[in-house]
């Protein structure tokens, strides 16, 4: 069977390379998020292969929605078809081929819809979106027009995506719905460090022997469109403070082996936070610490800050990289090697770096089992992940 | 016009017919928050942020100075109205298609708090307008999740709703999910009043008090343990029952 392409490569090598042709897809969020943003870039990838692509659009004109397409780049737009229910609405006239002119009328929508598919033989189909005629339309209603575009691109060969927020169908209508669809993809927005997160999960079909994945982060590019990445959280902290252990305690799997990087001032691991798999990565606190990091503060969502708590000298080293924290990244401070003499406490280090509140101070030893819940929990409430 | 600080509750009902004076309180609530280095965003439904802009240059509130550092627009209006055909790139300002696309309004409520940085001032101007184009139960579950989401994150929301738009068990909903609601109204006499309905966890006097807009400022007081909320107002407290 032929796959159809998301566009987003991880997305297509979970999916066994895209969707199957004549498949249905619910992209469904229970709180708002950006599905939109996914529907385009399938879109996009669609109109790039020269395919015609169907964007049935009740919310945006087609001139706005054109110009939120060109966001990604260079596209033939002839490939586009864009089914207007937006002008009548706003009563203003529109230059479209298919115009939905009174959105009141389910005649009128699935007639215009059905013409296009029709004329058009659109490979790709969204539905932009179904929350809009679930609070104009009684439920019946609703799920014989499901049917019937599920029935059109089955016929058309076309692979349908519709977006969907669900603000209050009751759970079991819900589930019917879900259970129609050959695939669901979850959506949800969520705020991790200073990072607004975009999150989805693919939930496919136990027929097609596909599992459910876990929430795949993603954003927007400029001309690349969207793209998936690993939230990352980083560790830092003078020569020997204890880093290296740190990630290799912390993490369930280390990478380091993989990509030979170790010894070259980067140790790399991942964790799973919230069902998020997380790159945790290690940067060492020297003097050019403060202009790397700002480099790609934003691309972080927490930090620990592992010192020697043996060594006071280190206390200085810590305060200037607090202080490089202008994005007031969520930070932990971890008072390593507690199980030395001489260690200083986790309160004699608050008070000799002059920490505010806000930033926890962690003792640990690393010699010690468990010993890095309390850091992993304090710095994970700060994110808003825990 | 110096105001003292409105107690910080995450969620505040603002009602009242057109024209008694909603937006200038709005006005006043916004020129505290941003003069003491708050952050602000402003949703705007009834207004476009021009529009929004000279009402508040009238008020000696320059929100220009303000915007893309701590202050940021939802526009609900210009798109949906055909102004525009582009989405435009602005630091300060984000656009919401038509005013039944409500979940772009939530979207671009949480990436205005996150370019900001949280916590923010919400300021709703207003909710009416979106009953014109959902139902009651999609824009309650709406401002459930909108209004859970500023008190989640210790921010202060100012929700406004027109008399008369939305029925009376619609706004009964909306006053429940609330910390507090503020009412204006006209008397007989076709003058302005005001009354703190009630602020959860603060005794407050439920006394109607007369304002006017553009008069001399006299104190309202809204309660013997909180803070002295200053209008432009011409007379004291009255008391009377709604």
């Amino acid at each position: 069977m032929n796959r159809v392409s998301t566009g987003i490569g991880s997305i297509d090598e979970k999916l066994g390379g895209g969707f199957p042709e004549a498949s249905s897809v619910l992209l469904l969020s229970q709180t708002p998020s950006e599905k939109r943003m996914f529907a385009e870039q399938f879109i996009v990838t669609g109109v790039r292969n020269d395919e015609t692509c169907l964007y049935v659009d009740f919310y945006r004109s087609p001139s706005f929605a054109r110009s939120h397409f060109r966001r990604y780049g260079i596209m033939d737009e002839e490939n586009l078809v864009i089914v207007d229910a937006v002008s009548a609405q706003v009563m203003a006239p529109s230059e479209e081929k298919y115009v939905v002119k009174d959105v009141l009328d389910m005649d009128n929508i699935r007639g215009v819809i059905q013409k296009a598919f029709e004329e058009e033989k659109p490979e790709r189909v969204i539905l932009d979106s179904l929350d809009f005629l679930v609070d104009r339309y009684p439920r019946e209603i609703i799920l014989d027009f499901w049917h019937h575009m599920m029935t059109l691109s089955k016929e058309h060969n076309s692979v349908f995506l519709t977006l969907f927020i669900n603000w209050i169908m009751e759970k079991r209508e819900l589930d019917a719905l879900e259970r129609t669809v050959d695939y669901l993809l979850e959506f949800r927005t969520k705020r991790m460090g200073k990072i607004l997160m975009n999150l989805v999960k693919i939930h496919e079909d136990k027929e097609l022997g596909i599992d459910e994945s876990g929430w795949i982060p993603f954003t927007f590019e400029s001309e690349s469109g969207v793209v998936t990445y690993s939230p990352r959280i980083m560790v830092t902290g003078s020569a020997n403070s204890g880093k290296t252990e740190f990630i290799q305690l912390l993490c369930s799997r280390s990478v380091e082996d993989e990509d030979g990087l170790k010894g070259e001032g980067v140790d790399r691991g991942k964790i799973d936070v919230s069902s998020v798999e997380t790159e945790v990565f290690g940067v060492r606190g020297d003097e050019s610490f403060a202009s790397t990091f700002r480099l790609f503060s934003r691309e972080v969502s927490g930090i620990f800050l592992i010192l020697d708590s043996t060594k006071p000298e280190d206390i200085e080293k810590g305060r200037e990289i607090v202080a490089s924290n202008l994005e007031e990244v969520p930070l932990v401070v971890v008072a390593n090697k507690q199980d030395l003499k001489g260690a200083l406490t986790a309160e004699e280090i608050r008070k000799r770096m002059e920490l505010p509140d806000t930033i926890p101070v962690v003792e640990t030893s690393l010699t010690r089992d468990g010993d890095l819940c309390p850091a992993l929990h304090s710095l994970l409430r700060l994110m808003g992940a825990a | 016009m110096s105001i003292e600080r409105f107690p910080n509750i995450s969620g505040l009902l603002l009602k009242g017919p057109s024209g008694v004076g909603k937006l200038e309180w709005c006005l006043e609530l916004m020129k505290d928050r941003l003069e003491n280095q708050d952050r602000v965003v402003i949703v705007c439904v009834d207004y476009s942020p021009e529009k929004m802009r000279q009402r508040a240059a009238k008020f000696d509130l320059n929100l220009k100075d303000y915007e893309g550092k701590t202050l940021m627009f939802i526009d609900c209006l210009s798109a949906s109205l055909g102004g525009l055909s582009e989405v435009p790139v602005s630091d300060s300002t984000l656009h919401v298609t038509t005013l039944s696309n409500i979940e772009q309004i939530g979207m671009n409520i949480a990436k205005a708090a996150n370019t900001l940085g949280e916590p923010v001032s919400l300021f709703f101007y207003s909710l009416s307008p979106l009953f014109l184009h959902n139902t009651p139960p999609v824009l309650l579950k709406f401002f459930q999740i909108i209004s859970s989401q500023v008190r989640e994150k210790s921010g202060f929301g100012v929700f406004v709703l027109h008399d008369g738009v939305q029925d009376d068990r619609t706004t009964d909903t909306l006053a429940m999910m609330v910390d507090g609601v503020v009412e204006m109204r006209f008397n007989q006499k076709l003058q302005r009043e005001i009354r703190i309905h009630h602020i959860k966890g603060v005794s407050t006097k439920p006394n109607w008090s007369q304002f006017d807009i553009g008069g001399e400022m006299v104190d309202v007081v809204l309660s013997e343990r909180i803070p002295k909320v200053k209008l432009v107002e011409k007379k004291a407290g009255v008391d009377g029952s709604p």
